[in-house]
Protein backbone atom coordinates (compact mmCIF):
# COMPACT_ATOMS: atom_id res chain seq x y z
CA UNK A 1 0.00 0.00 0.00
CA UNK A 2 1.79 3.55 -1.05
CA UNK A 3 1.54 6.36 1.38
CA UNK A 4 1.12 9.66 0.51
CA UNK A 5 2.55 12.84 2.81
CA UNK A 6 0.30 15.63 1.74
CA UNK A 7 2.84 18.20 3.44
CA UNK A 8 5.49 17.70 1.05
CA UNK A 9 7.57 20.38 -0.04
CA UNK A 10 10.82 20.58 -1.75
CA UNK A 11 14.01 23.08 -0.62
CA UNK A 12 16.22 24.35 -3.43
CA UNK A 13 18.09 20.98 -4.56
CA UNK A 14 14.94 18.59 -4.05
CA UNK A 15 13.18 21.15 -6.24
CA UNK A 16 16.04 20.82 -9.41
CA UNK A 17 15.30 17.33 -8.79
CA UNK A 18 11.75 17.05 -9.31
CA UNK A 19 11.55 19.43 -12.16
CA UNK A 20 14.96 17.95 -13.77
CA UNK A 21 16.17 21.09 -14.34
CA UNK A 22 19.86 23.39 -13.20
CA UNK A 23 19.61 25.89 -10.17
CA UNK A 24 19.74 29.01 -12.73
CA UNK A 25 16.65 28.24 -14.59
CA UNK A 26 14.78 27.87 -11.13
CA UNK A 27 16.09 31.42 -10.23
CA UNK A 28 15.00 32.30 -13.20
CA UNK A 29 11.55 31.10 -12.70
CA UNK A 30 11.30 32.21 -9.57
CA UNK A 31 12.61 35.56 -10.58
CA UNK A 32 10.00 36.40 -12.64
CA UNK A 33 6.74 35.44 -10.19
CA UNK A 34 5.97 32.18 -11.88
CA UNK A 35 6.05 30.25 -8.40
CA UNK A 36 6.99 32.15 -5.09
CA UNK A 37 8.48 29.84 -3.08
CA UNK A 38 8.49 30.45 0.42
CA UNK A 39 11.37 31.76 2.72
CA UNK A 40 12.99 34.51 1.86
CA UNK A 41 16.66 33.11 0.45
CA UNK A 42 17.46 30.56 -1.88
CA UNK A 43 18.74 28.71 0.83
CA UNK A 44 15.46 28.65 2.89
CA UNK A 45 13.43 27.90 -0.42
CA UNK A 46 10.55 25.71 0.03
CA UNK A 47 8.17 24.81 -3.08
CA UNK A 48 5.14 22.65 -2.97
CA UNK A 49 3.51 20.33 -5.44
CA UNK A 50 1.61 22.81 -7.70
CA UNK A 51 4.75 25.16 -7.61
CA UNK A 52 6.60 21.97 -8.89
CA UNK A 53 4.39 21.41 -11.63
CA UNK A 54 3.74 24.96 -12.66
CA UNK A 55 8.15 25.13 -12.76
CA UNK A 56 8.03 22.05 -15.09
CA UNK A 57 6.00 23.46 -17.38
CA UNK A 58 7.91 26.69 -17.63
CA UNK A 59 10.35 24.61 -18.37
CA UNK A 60 8.41 23.08 -21.09
CA UNK A 61 7.42 25.93 -22.39
CA UNK A 62 10.44 27.46 -22.56
CA UNK A 63 12.02 24.97 -24.27
CA UNK A 64 9.74 23.75 -26.90
CA UNK A 65 7.98 27.41 -28.27
CA UNK A 66 10.93 29.36 -27.64
CA UNK A 67 9.49 31.79 -25.34
CA UNK A 68 11.25 34.36 -22.92
CA UNK A 69 10.56 34.11 -19.35
CA UNK A 70 7.90 36.75 -19.06
CA UNK A 71 6.37 35.88 -21.83
CA UNK A 72 5.77 32.12 -19.96
CA UNK A 73 4.56 33.98 -16.99
CA UNK A 74 2.16 35.49 -18.58
CA UNK A 75 0.57 32.29 -20.57
CA UNK A 76 0.68 30.40 -17.59
CA UNK A 77 -1.33 33.16 -16.09
CA UNK A 78 -3.57 33.57 -19.25
CA UNK A 79 -3.88 29.85 -19.37
CA UNK A 80 -4.65 29.09 -15.09
CA UNK A 81 -7.09 31.91 -15.83
CA UNK A 82 -8.60 30.11 -18.91
CA UNK A 83 -8.73 26.50 -17.30
CA UNK A 84 -10.61 28.18 -14.21
CA UNK A 85 -13.04 30.41 -16.61
CA UNK A 86 -13.64 26.86 -18.61
CA UNK A 87 -14.46 24.83 -15.22
CA UNK A 88 -16.93 28.10 -14.11
CA UNK A 89 -18.39 28.18 -17.72
CA UNK A 90 -18.91 24.40 -17.58
CA UNK A 91 -20.43 23.98 -13.83
CA UNK A 92 -22.97 26.98 -14.72
CA UNK A 93 -23.80 24.75 -17.98
CA UNK A 94 -24.41 21.62 -16.23
CA UNK A 95 -26.81 23.59 -13.93
CA UNK A 96 -28.54 25.58 -16.58
CA UNK A 97 -29.63 21.92 -18.57
CA UNK A 98 -30.21 20.90 -15.32
CA UNK A 99 -33.01 23.80 -15.40
CA UNK A 100 -34.12 23.48 -18.62
CA UNK A 101 -34.64 20.11 -18.87
CA UNK A 102 -37.99 18.24 -17.28
CA UNK B 1 7.04 1.17 -40.11
CA UNK B 2 5.31 4.09 -41.68
CA UNK B 3 6.64 6.77 -43.59
CA UNK B 4 6.64 10.06 -42.24
CA UNK B 5 5.74 12.95 -44.46
CA UNK B 6 7.17 15.83 -42.61
CA UNK B 7 6.79 18.71 -44.84
CA UNK B 8 3.13 17.76 -44.64
CA UNK B 9 3.41 17.58 -40.58
CA UNK B 10 4.59 21.20 -41.08
CA UNK B 11 2.33 22.07 -43.95
CA UNK B 12 5.16 23.22 -46.15
CA UNK B 13 6.93 23.72 -49.64
CA UNK B 14 9.68 20.81 -50.12
CA UNK B 15 11.53 23.51 -50.98
CA UNK B 16 10.59 25.95 -48.46
CA UNK B 17 14.10 27.85 -46.63
CA UNK B 18 14.62 27.73 -42.89
CA UNK B 19 12.77 31.00 -41.99
CA UNK B 20 9.41 29.54 -43.59
CA UNK B 21 10.14 26.15 -41.56
CA UNK B 22 10.75 27.85 -38.15
CA UNK B 23 7.71 30.08 -38.26
CA UNK B 24 5.49 27.14 -39.17
CA UNK B 25 6.66 25.46 -36.52
CA UNK B 26 6.55 27.85 -33.74
CA UNK B 27 2.40 28.23 -34.89
CA UNK B 28 2.09 24.90 -34.53
CA UNK B 29 3.71 24.55 -31.28
CA UNK B 30 1.64 26.89 -29.96
CA UNK B 31 -1.40 25.25 -31.37
CA UNK B 32 -0.64 21.77 -30.44
CA UNK B 33 1.64 22.63 -27.11
CA UNK B 34 -0.05 19.96 -24.42
CA UNK B 35 0.84 22.62 -22.06
CA UNK B 36 -1.60 25.18 -24.00
CA UNK B 37 -3.69 23.60 -26.12
CA UNK B 38 -7.07 23.02 -26.39
CA UNK B 39 -6.92 19.99 -29.11
CA UNK B 40 -8.23 16.66 -27.87
CA UNK B 41 -4.70 14.98 -29.75
CA UNK B 42 -2.57 17.72 -29.41
CA UNK B 43 0.01 15.59 -27.44
CA UNK B 44 0.43 13.09 -30.01
CA UNK B 45 0.05 15.95 -32.75
CA UNK B 46 2.85 18.25 -31.13
CA UNK B 47 5.50 14.98 -31.42
CA UNK B 48 4.98 14.86 -34.70
CA UNK B 49 5.45 18.72 -35.12
CA UNK B 50 8.95 18.44 -33.09
CA UNK B 51 9.44 15.38 -34.83
CA UNK B 52 9.34 16.57 -38.16
CA UNK B 53 11.06 20.02 -37.17
CA UNK B 54 13.89 18.07 -35.91
CA UNK B 55 14.28 16.64 -39.20
CA UNK B 56 13.86 19.77 -41.25
CA UNK B 57 15.53 22.11 -39.38
CA UNK B 58 18.51 20.62 -39.66
CA UNK B 59 20.11 20.49 -42.79
CA UNK B 60 22.36 17.39 -43.06
CA UNK B 61 19.02 15.40 -41.70
CA UNK B 62 16.90 17.23 -44.06
CA UNK B 63 19.18 16.21 -47.25
CA UNK B 64 18.80 12.24 -46.03
CA UNK B 65 15.20 13.03 -45.39
CA UNK B 66 15.07 13.83 -48.95
CA UNK B 67 16.89 11.26 -50.37
CA UNK B 68 14.36 8.44 -48.34
CA UNK B 69 11.55 10.61 -49.86
CA UNK B 70 11.92 9.27 -53.28
CA UNK B 71 11.35 5.69 -52.27
CA UNK B 72 8.21 6.68 -49.26
CA UNK B 73 4.75 8.34 -49.09
CA UNK B 74 3.36 9.76 -45.83
CA UNK B 75 0.61 7.04 -44.25
CA UNK B 76 2.37 4.20 -46.51
CA UNK B 77 5.05 0.75 -44.76
CA UNK B 78 8.49 1.66 -45.63
CA UNK B 79 11.90 0.06 -45.20
CA UNK B 80 14.94 2.18 -45.46
CA UNK B 81 17.56 0.88 -48.24
CA UNK B 82 19.48 -2.11 -46.61
CA UNK B 83 22.60 -0.22 -47.16
CA UNK B 84 21.33 2.85 -45.34
CA UNK B 85 23.14 5.13 -42.55
CA UNK B 86 22.50 7.95 -41.37
CA UNK B 87 25.76 10.79 -40.48
CA UNK B 88 23.28 13.23 -38.88
CA UNK B 89 22.29 11.84 -35.57
CA UNK B 90 19.86 12.89 -33.05
CA UNK B 91 20.34 15.83 -31.14
CA UNK B 92 17.79 17.16 -28.05
CA UNK B 93 13.96 16.43 -28.94
CA UNK B 94 11.48 18.27 -27.26
CA UNK B 95 9.42 15.00 -25.99
CA UNK B 96 11.77 12.31 -26.76
CA UNK B 97 9.03 9.89 -27.63
CA UNK B 98 10.10 10.36 -31.89
CA UNK B 99 8.50 7.63 -34.33
CA UNK B 100 9.65 4.32 -35.50
CA UNK B 101 10.70 5.51 -38.79
CA UNK B 102 12.47 8.50 -36.98
CA UNK B 103 14.23 6.41 -34.93
CA UNK B 104 14.75 3.78 -38.09
CA UNK B 105 16.36 6.43 -40.05
CA UNK B 106 18.36 8.44 -37.36
CA UNK B 107 19.57 5.81 -35.30
CA UNK B 108 18.36 6.26 -31.59
CA UNK B 109 22.29 7.43 -30.70
CA UNK B 110 21.20 10.57 -29.10
CA UNK B 111 17.61 9.38 -27.83
CA UNK B 112 18.72 9.59 -24.12
CA UNK B 113 18.55 13.24 -23.82
CA UNK B 114 15.14 13.68 -24.35
CA UNK B 115 14.22 10.37 -23.18
CA UNK B 116 14.69 10.50 -20.00
CA UNK B 117 14.91 14.34 -19.56
CA UNK B 118 16.15 16.46 -21.68
CA UNK B 119 17.53 19.28 -18.89
CA UNK B 120 19.72 16.70 -17.64
CA UNK B 121 21.42 15.89 -21.68
CA UNK B 122 24.75 16.36 -20.43
CA UNK B 123 24.94 13.67 -18.01
CA UNK B 124 25.49 10.32 -19.21
CA UNK B 125 23.48 7.32 -20.04
CA UNK B 126 24.12 5.19 -17.06
CA UNK B 127 22.77 7.16 -14.40
CA UNK B 128 19.86 9.06 -15.71
CA UNK B 129 16.34 10.12 -13.51
CA UNK B 130 13.55 8.04 -14.87
CA UNK B 131 10.72 9.98 -16.52
CA UNK B 132 8.02 11.31 -14.32
CA UNK B 133 4.82 10.02 -15.55
CA UNK B 134 1.29 11.51 -15.05
CA UNK B 135 -2.26 9.57 -15.08
CA UNK B 136 -5.34 10.65 -14.64
CA UNK B 137 -7.58 9.52 -11.54
CA UNK B 138 -11.42 9.47 -11.67
CA UNK B 139 -13.01 9.75 -8.32
CA UNK B 140 -17.14 10.00 -7.81
CA UNK B 141 -18.05 12.71 -5.47
CA UNK B 142 -18.92 10.47 -2.37
CA UNK B 143 -15.52 8.74 -2.83
CA UNK B 144 -13.54 11.82 -1.90
CA UNK B 145 -15.63 11.94 2.09
CA UNK B 146 -13.43 8.15 2.43
CA UNK B 147 -9.77 7.01 2.03
CA UNK B 148 -10.11 3.66 1.09
CA UNK B 149 -7.56 2.33 -0.80
CA UNK B 150 -7.99 2.01 -4.43
CA UNK B 151 -6.07 -0.25 -7.13
CA UNK B 152 -4.50 2.30 -9.87
CA UNK B 153 -3.19 0.79 -12.87
CA UNK B 154 -0.95 2.83 -15.64
CA UNK B 155 2.08 2.32 -18.30
CA UNK B 156 5.55 3.14 -17.71
CA UNK B 157 7.57 4.21 -20.82
CA UNK B 158 10.58 1.72 -21.02
CA UNK B 159 13.98 2.51 -22.63
CA UNK B 160 17.03 0.28 -22.84
CA UNK B 161 20.88 1.08 -24.55
CA UNK B 162 19.05 0.34 -27.79
CA UNK B 163 15.92 2.51 -27.64
CA UNK B 164 12.14 2.20 -26.72
CA UNK B 165 10.86 -0.90 -25.52
CA UNK B 166 7.26 -2.37 -24.67
CA UNK B 167 5.71 -0.41 -22.30
CA UNK B 168 5.70 -1.75 -18.39
CA UNK B 169 2.12 -2.36 -17.18
CA UNK B 170 2.44 -1.43 -13.14
CA UNK B 171 -0.39 -1.70 -10.63
CA UNK B 172 -0.23 0.23 -7.03
CA UNK B 173 -3.22 -0.14 -4.18
CA UNK B 174 -2.88 3.68 -3.34
CA UNK B 175 -5.12 5.17 -0.54
CA UNK B 176 -6.53 8.49 -1.79
CA UNK B 177 -7.00 10.90 1.59
CA UNK B 178 -10.21 12.16 2.15
CA UNK B 179 -10.63 15.84 1.03
CA UNK B 180 -9.36 16.11 -2.44
CA UNK B 181 -10.37 18.21 -5.15
CA UNK B 182 -10.50 18.53 -8.98
CA UNK B 183 -7.31 18.92 -10.44
CA UNK B 184 -5.42 18.20 -7.84
CA UNK B 185 -1.92 16.32 -7.81
CA UNK B 186 -0.80 13.51 -6.10
CA UNK B 187 3.15 12.18 -6.17
CA UNK B 188 4.03 9.34 -5.93
CA UNK B 189 7.70 9.80 -5.35
CA UNK B 190 9.70 6.35 -7.18
CA UNK B 191 7.00 5.24 -9.06
CA UNK B 192 7.34 6.79 -12.66
CA UNK B 193 9.41 5.44 -15.22
CA UNK B 194 12.56 3.90 -13.91
CA UNK B 195 15.61 5.30 -13.77
CA UNK B 196 18.44 4.78 -16.33
CA UNK B 197 21.59 2.30 -15.40
CA UNK B 198 22.01 3.12 -11.45
CA UNK B 199 19.46 6.76 -11.72
CA UNK B 200 16.83 6.95 -9.84
CA UNK B 201 13.23 5.93 -11.02
CA UNK B 202 10.47 9.10 -11.49
CA UNK B 203 7.72 10.04 -10.29
CA UNK B 204 4.16 9.08 -10.97
CA UNK B 205 1.67 12.09 -10.31
CA UNK B 206 -1.61 11.24 -9.86
CA UNK B 207 -4.22 14.03 -10.94
CA UNK B 208 -7.77 14.01 -9.91
CA UNK B 209 -10.44 14.18 -11.50
CA UNK B 210 -14.00 14.35 -10.29
CA UNK B 211 -16.53 12.45 -12.39
CA UNK B 212 -19.70 14.76 -12.98
CA UNK B 213 -22.47 13.46 -10.51
CA UNK B 214 -26.12 12.64 -11.17
CA UNK B 215 -27.22 14.84 -9.24
CA UNK B 216 -24.60 17.60 -7.59
CA UNK B 217 -23.19 20.40 -9.37
CA UNK B 218 -19.76 21.15 -8.01
CA UNK B 219 -19.00 25.01 -7.25
CA UNK B 220 -15.37 25.97 -5.32
CA UNK B 221 -16.16 23.75 -2.19
CA UNK B 222 -20.17 24.36 -2.59
CA UNK B 223 -22.42 22.00 -4.20
CA UNK B 224 -25.62 22.70 -5.54
CA UNK B 225 -28.67 20.37 -6.26
CA UNK B 226 -31.88 21.74 -8.52
CA UNK B 227 -34.93 20.60 -6.23
CA UNK B 228 -37.69 20.53 -8.31
CA UNK B 229 -41.19 21.25 -6.89
CA UNK B 230 -44.62 21.88 -8.18
CA UNK B 231 -46.17 24.86 -8.42
CA UNK B 232 -48.69 24.46 -5.66
CA UNK B 233 -45.74 23.54 -3.31
CA UNK B 234 -44.20 26.85 -4.11
CA UNK B 235 -46.88 28.86 -3.26
CA UNK B 236 -47.91 26.87 0.01
CA UNK B 237 -44.61 25.75 1.31
CA UNK B 238 -43.36 22.31 1.38
CA UNK B 239 -41.05 19.92 3.92
CA UNK B 240 -39.05 17.36 2.03
CA UNK B 241 -36.85 14.93 2.11
CA UNK B 242 -33.51 15.88 0.75
CA UNK B 243 -30.32 13.63 -0.93
CA UNK B 244 -26.99 15.05 0.16
CA UNK B 245 -23.40 13.31 -0.34
CA UNK B 246 -23.57 12.02 3.00
CA UNK B 247 -27.85 10.87 3.52
CA UNK B 248 -30.81 12.41 3.57
CA UNK B 249 -32.03 15.35 5.55
CA UNK B 250 -35.55 17.26 5.94
CA UNK B 251 -35.75 20.82 4.17
CA UNK B 252 -38.50 23.17 4.47
CA UNK B 253 -39.45 25.10 1.59
CA UNK B 254 -41.33 28.24 2.95
CA UNK B 255 -44.58 29.72 1.03
CA UNK B 256 -44.22 31.90 -1.84
CA UNK B 257 -40.64 30.67 -2.90
CA UNK B 258 -39.71 31.77 -5.78
CA UNK B 259 -38.06 29.19 -9.50
CA UNK B 260 -34.25 29.54 -8.79
CA UNK B 261 -34.04 30.57 -4.83
CA UNK B 262 -31.08 29.07 -3.35
CA UNK B 263 -31.44 27.75 0.19
CA UNK B 264 -28.41 26.75 1.96
CA UNK B 265 -27.90 24.12 3.67
CA UNK B 266 -24.32 24.53 5.96
CA UNK B 267 -21.46 22.06 6.01
CA UNK B 268 -23.04 19.65 3.95
CA UNK B 269 -20.99 20.63 0.45
CA UNK B 270 -17.38 19.31 -0.74
CA UNK B 271 -15.03 18.61 2.59
CA UNK B 272 -11.61 19.25 1.04
CA UNK B 273 -8.63 19.71 3.17
CA UNK B 274 -8.83 23.42 4.04
CA UNK B 275 -12.60 23.83 4.36
CA UNK B 276 -16.41 22.18 4.50
CA UNK B 277 -18.69 23.71 1.83
CA UNK B 278 -21.90 23.86 2.13
CA UNK B 279 -25.04 22.43 -0.20
CA UNK B 280 -27.20 24.49 -1.87
CA UNK B 281 -30.56 23.53 -2.86
CA UNK B 282 -32.18 25.42 -5.71
CA UNK B 283 -35.69 25.30 -6.52
CA UNK B 284 -37.14 24.73 -9.68
CA UNK B 285 -41.02 25.36 -10.16
CA UNK B 286 -42.45 21.97 -12.65
CA UNK B 287 -45.27 22.50 -14.20
CA UNK B 288 -47.23 18.53 -14.07
CA UNK B 289 -46.92 17.73 -18.16
CA UNK B 290 -51.25 17.35 -18.19
CA UNK B 291 -53.56 18.13 -15.43
CA UNK B 292 -57.17 16.03 -14.90
CA UNK B 293 -60.04 18.23 -15.57
CA UNK B 294 -60.49 19.20 -11.83
CA UNK B 295 -57.45 20.53 -11.64
CA UNK B 296 -57.55 22.59 -14.86
CA UNK B 297 -60.90 24.19 -13.19
CA UNK B 298 -59.01 25.02 -10.38
CA UNK B 299 -56.13 26.42 -11.67
CA UNK B 300 -59.21 28.38 -13.50
CA UNK B 301 -60.45 29.65 -10.70
CA UNK B 302 -56.79 30.67 -9.51
CA UNK B 303 -56.12 32.59 -12.63
CA UNK B 304 -59.95 34.82 -12.14
CA UNK B 305 -58.33 35.17 -7.88
CA UNK B 306 -55.24 35.68 -7.92
CA UNK B 307 -54.56 39.12 -8.63
CA UNK B 308 -50.97 39.04 -10.10
CA UNK B 309 -49.29 40.06 -13.35
CA UNK B 310 -45.74 38.35 -13.73
CA UNK B 311 -44.78 41.33 -16.81
CA UNK B 312 -45.73 44.11 -14.94
CA UNK B 313 -42.19 45.64 -15.09
CA UNK B 314 -42.63 45.82 -18.87
CA UNK B 315 -45.77 48.18 -18.92
CA UNK B 316 -43.92 51.07 -17.60
CA UNK B 317 -41.37 50.92 -20.64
Amino acid sequence: MMQIDYTVTFNLDDACLAIGSEGSLVYAIVDHGIVEPKGDSPQDWLFDLDMICTAKRAVRLQRDLHLDWSAIALVLTLVEERDRLRTDNQNLQAQLQRFLQN
Amino acid sequence: MEFQDYYKVLGVATDADLKAVKTAYRKLARKYHPDVSDEHDAEKRFKEVAEAYEVISDETKRAEYDQLRKYGRGGQPFEAPPEWQSKAGRKQGPQGDFSDFFENIFGSGGFERGAANAFRGNEDFTSRRGRDVEVELPLLLEDTFSDEARPIEYLLPHYGPQGRLADIRKTLKVKIPAGVIDGERIRLKGQGGPGFGDGPAGDLFLRIRLVPHPLFDIAGADLNIVVPIAPWEAALGVKLTLPTLTGKINLSVTANSQSGQRLRIKGKGMRTRKEHGDLFAVLKIVMPERSPAQAEALWQELAEKAEFNPRKEWESS
